[in-house]
């Protein structure tokens, strides 16, 4: 055997075992991306939910309040707009742009709701009545579940993130356009900033 | 019989053996010809002897690296749980919480199905694809996850997809999935050698580098090992295809007989027939997992008799249905009705032999006789279970049930579930709770805490199973949180009940099947009496568990005993201070490391042992629904009540 088909093979085994550890880092990118994807879904049942309880809790409180038509109309108004911003995000999970509008929306949402709650508060037939109670439990409830499937989905954003950073792996995703995962914001923080506003 | 469960999962592992003794004779006559065509091409230059020690070196370790390599990885990438080939193949989870109604059918399906089986419910995922298909994945029953494609929810009615999740289920219980990845791994790298054969006749045949006949003798070297690669590859794909065709025959023959009903799968095989699309599935990925299927997911043609990894549909549908005359039906999407959805049992008048509960379905289970009954019921599902376990599901209160489905509140009914119904206790319980967990978590609990506590016995440990898809949705940082919570409540009362430790082997074994680094566990023990010691210790504290009166608890252990070993028993029932749950635990262990044969006989011994007084407990049936599973033997529910004239 000659020098040179030695140093061949040995180069084209060097190449295939290369070449097997960037198909495992391709598969594993695709693994990753597909869980968060997937935790969308998650979040995704619970913020359906909250905007089909949406317009129920506006009918409840349109009696008590019918001239309060601004702040309720700002409700319906943010419900549609977080509603198509959710839709794109469902369509395509890994779209930051999509997820960048479905977080401003949503504080939008949560803004505007606060503000029907703190302005209910005048209302002592409203806070009373049944309906109204079972609605805001329901929200609440609803609320709870997407906060912590949120908290699994970012965990899932970031870990595919943080597997995408690191350095044969940035060189694949680069390669086969694989994007940054965009986080799902927490809303709560902004949520009280209008309440207190008000008051 | 071609249907025990032990015997099936002793001829996967001895089909697995095999697969190893062919794999390296492959690798040896691989080697061999490798160095002959070196040693041929080498002897062309300049004449030398046959025996050449350098070039033997170099073909055995290039085949060995490039063939034992690419299968290992290969093998490694499939084996880490049935989630990842399903997010692979990009399927879609169905969440609990769906509102989807042909989805919520096929989650209804599955579930009735696990509860039947005795096994957590497995994660199911969607594929969009338009043909009628399926697959499960996962190593073993605590990480496995069926897969359906769009076509199977638009077009097959409930009793056709019931047919399809009994046939998948069937490969999760007999154990071909680990037999599936072994091949997969194989052929992928005797292919791996054709490929380098490629690569080497492109690099030699592209550049005008180096001595003109190196070059030539490189480039007959790449095609000998193209060719080698690539017959080697066929060959094993002939092996491959020829298991794969024989454990699908067994499968729909299982369908069958889990369901009683050879229309619904026969049903789904003829829509399939019917259909443009057939059973194909368009993603690439699915080239490698073809077998994993429920049909052929690839195109025909060519050689497509020999190599394809399931029988001939006609084939498979004559054996169900001898009258089929070959004309497949016209397929249309199926509309759905409340029938469909809840199934033919949705609510079935009340019959004795099921904890009564308002409201609740009632149908009755044969009863626990004999200890071989058990034994033969392991991995097993009979349409009886099935619909036991869709009352067991129907019957389940909707308040828990919704909770059960998304992971939030299913991680509430856990906690719920640990409660101790004591007062004293629970306070201690639920100080803890609150200091640990957010207050939103413990709102959850406190509302759960009533309709939790008034759940028969019978329905806490399936209520357990029902919420497993969404326990296992949490991310690996929640799962922590989550387990250490657990644990905290349970030795909140300085005691580990047998309740709170079967439950937290269900748990343990299957959540952390998940979320911690795998721990492979293969069968190394095969003498019966060297494992007598441990099962001497498993059966003392289920002898204790059924009577406390020290003679019957004695009887009861020789019973165990005998039935375990026959009359070379030696161990005598130690007394009860000396039986700790912690050395049933360790002994469990042992035990799960046995090969089947011998796991066989420890479930009958144990059955022996809780049969001993002719009457099952609800804690003697949670006791062997935790020993069962711990050592990977899925049970199916086990009615309670009088066992009648027991001799054996």
């Amino acid at each position: 055997m000659s020098p040179v088909i030695i140093t061949l093979l040995v180069v084209l085994g060097v190449g295939l075992l290369l070449a097997l550890w960037l198909m495992g880092i391709y598969n594993g990118l695709v693994v990753a991306r597909n869980r968060f994807e997937n935790a969308f879904a998650q979040i995704d049942v619970q913020l359906k939910r909250r905007y089909e309880l949406i317009p129920n809790l506006v009918e409840a409180v349109k009696g008590y309040m019918g001239h309060e038509r601004e702040t309720l109309d700002a409700v319906i108004k943010a419900r549609n707009s977080a509603m198509a911003a959710e839709r794109k995000v469902a369509a395509n999970p890994s779209d930051p742009a999509a997820m960048g509008e479905l977080n401003q929306a949503e504080v939008q949402l949560g803004g505007t709701l606060g503000r029907l709650f703190a302005l209910s508060e005048a209302y002592p037939d409203l806070k009373a009545n049944q309906n109204m109670l079972a609605l805001q439990e329901e929200l609440t409830a609803t609320e709870n579940k997407i906060s912590f499937a949120r908290q699994a989905f970012n965990d899932a954003a970031t870990n595919y993130n943080i597997r995408r950073q690191v350095f044969p792996a940035v060189k694949v995703a680069g390669m086969f356009g694989f994007k940054q995962a965009a986080l799902l914001e927490t809303a709560e923080t902004e949520r009280a900033a209008p309440k207190v506003s008000f008051q | 019989m071609a249907t025990n469960f032990f015997q099936q999962q002793d001829s996967a592992r001895r089909k697995t053996f095999q697969l190893v003794v062919y794999f390296v004779l492959a690798i040896l006559i691989l080697i061999a010809l490798v160095y002959g065509l070196l040693l041929a091409l080498d002897s062309a230059r300049e004449p030398a002897s046959w025996w050449q020690p350098e070039l033997l070196l170099l073909a055995a370790l290039g085949v060995g690296l490039v063939v034992g390599g690419t299968s290992a990885f290969k093998v490694a990438q499939l084996s880490s749980g049935g989630q990842a080939v399903a997010l692979m193949m990009g399927g879609e989870e169905v969440p609990g919480t769906t509102t989807d109604s042909r989805q919520k059918r096929l989650l209804n399906v599955v579930e009735e199905m696990a509860l039947a089986a005795g096994v957590p419910v497995p994660p199911v995922y969607v594929l969009e694809e338009p043909g009628i298909n399926a697959f499960a994945a996962g190593y073993a029953p605590g990480d496995a996850v069926v897969a359906v494609s769009q076509g199977c929810l638009n077009y097959l009615t409930r009793d056709e997809l019931q047919g399809v999740v009994a046939h998948e289920f069937s490969h999760i219980l007999n154990g071909d999935m680990r037999l599936n990845v072994r091949l997969i791994g194989l052929i992928f790298g005797i292919m791996a050698l054709s490929i380098i054969g490629r690569m080497l006749m492109l690099t030699s045949g592209g550049r005008s580098s180096g001595r003109n006949d190196s070059r030539g003798g490189l480039m007959l070297l790449g095609l000998g090992v193209f060719v080698l690669g690539l017959v080697g590859a066929f060959f094993g794909r002939l092996i491959m295809a020829a298991v794969s065709r024989q454990r699908e025959y067994l499968a729909d023959a299982s369908a069958v007989q889990f369901t009683r009903n050879s229309d619904g799968i026969g049903g789904a095989l003829k829509k399939i027939g019917g259909l443009a699309e057939g059973s194909r599935i368009a993603n690439p990925q699915a080239a490698e997992v073809g077998h994993m299927f429920f049909a052929n997911a690839l195109g025909g043609g060519g050689l497509a008799g020999l190599l394809a990894t399931h029988p001939p549909l006609v084939e498979r549908i004559r054996r169900l249905d001898p009258q089929f005359d070959g004309q497949f039906p016209e397929v249309r999407p199926v509309g759905l009705d409340r029938a469909e959805l809840e199934g033919p049992w949705g609510r079935v008048p009340p019959v004795a032999g099921m904890p009564r509960l308002p409201g609740l379905p009632q149908v009755p289970l044969p009863v626990l006789r004999f200890a071989d009954e058990t034994a033969s019921r392991i991995g097993h599902v009979d349409p009886e279970e099935i619909g036991y376990a869709q009352a067991l599901h129907d019957g389940m209160p909707d308040v828990l049930r919704v909770a059960a489905q998304e992971p939030f509140s299913a991680r509430a009914l856990v906690y719920g579930l640990l409660l101790d119904p004591r007062a004293d206790l629970r306070d201690l319980q639920l100080t803890r709770l609150k200091a640990g967990v957010e207050p939103q978590d413990f709102a959850e609990t406190l509302r759960l805490v009533a309709p939790v506590q008034a759940l028969p016995d019978t329905h806490r440990l399936p209520l357990l199973d029902l919420a497993m898809p969404a326990l296992r949705q949490m991310s690996p940082r929640q799962h922590r949180a989550f387990r250490a919570q657990v644990e905290v409540l349970m030795i909140a009362d300085q005691r580990l009940s047998l309740f709170e430790y079967t439950l937290r082997c269900v748990l343990h074994r299957h959540l952390d099947a998940q979320f911690l680094p795998r721990r492979q566990t293969r069968p190394v023990h095969n003498s019966l009496k060297k494992l007598a010691h441990p099962v001497a210790m498993v059966l003392a504290l289920l002898a204790w568990e059924g009577q406390p009166e020290p003679d019957r608890a004695a009887r009861a252990f020789d019973a165990g005993m005998r039935g375990y070993i026959g009359d070379d028993n030696t161990h005598r029932l130690p007394p009860r201070e000396e039986c700790s749950l912690a050395e049933f635990d360790a002994a469990l262990q042992t035990l799960n490391q046995s090969v089947p044969a011998i796991k066989r006989r420890v479930v009958v011994a144990c059955t022996a042992c809780i049969l001993a007084n002719q009457q099952v407990t609800v804690r003697e049936a949670e006791l062997l629904r935790a020993i069962c599973d711990t050592l990977d033997c899925p049970l199916p529910p086990l009615v309670v009540g009088e066992a009648e004239d027991f001799q054996k």
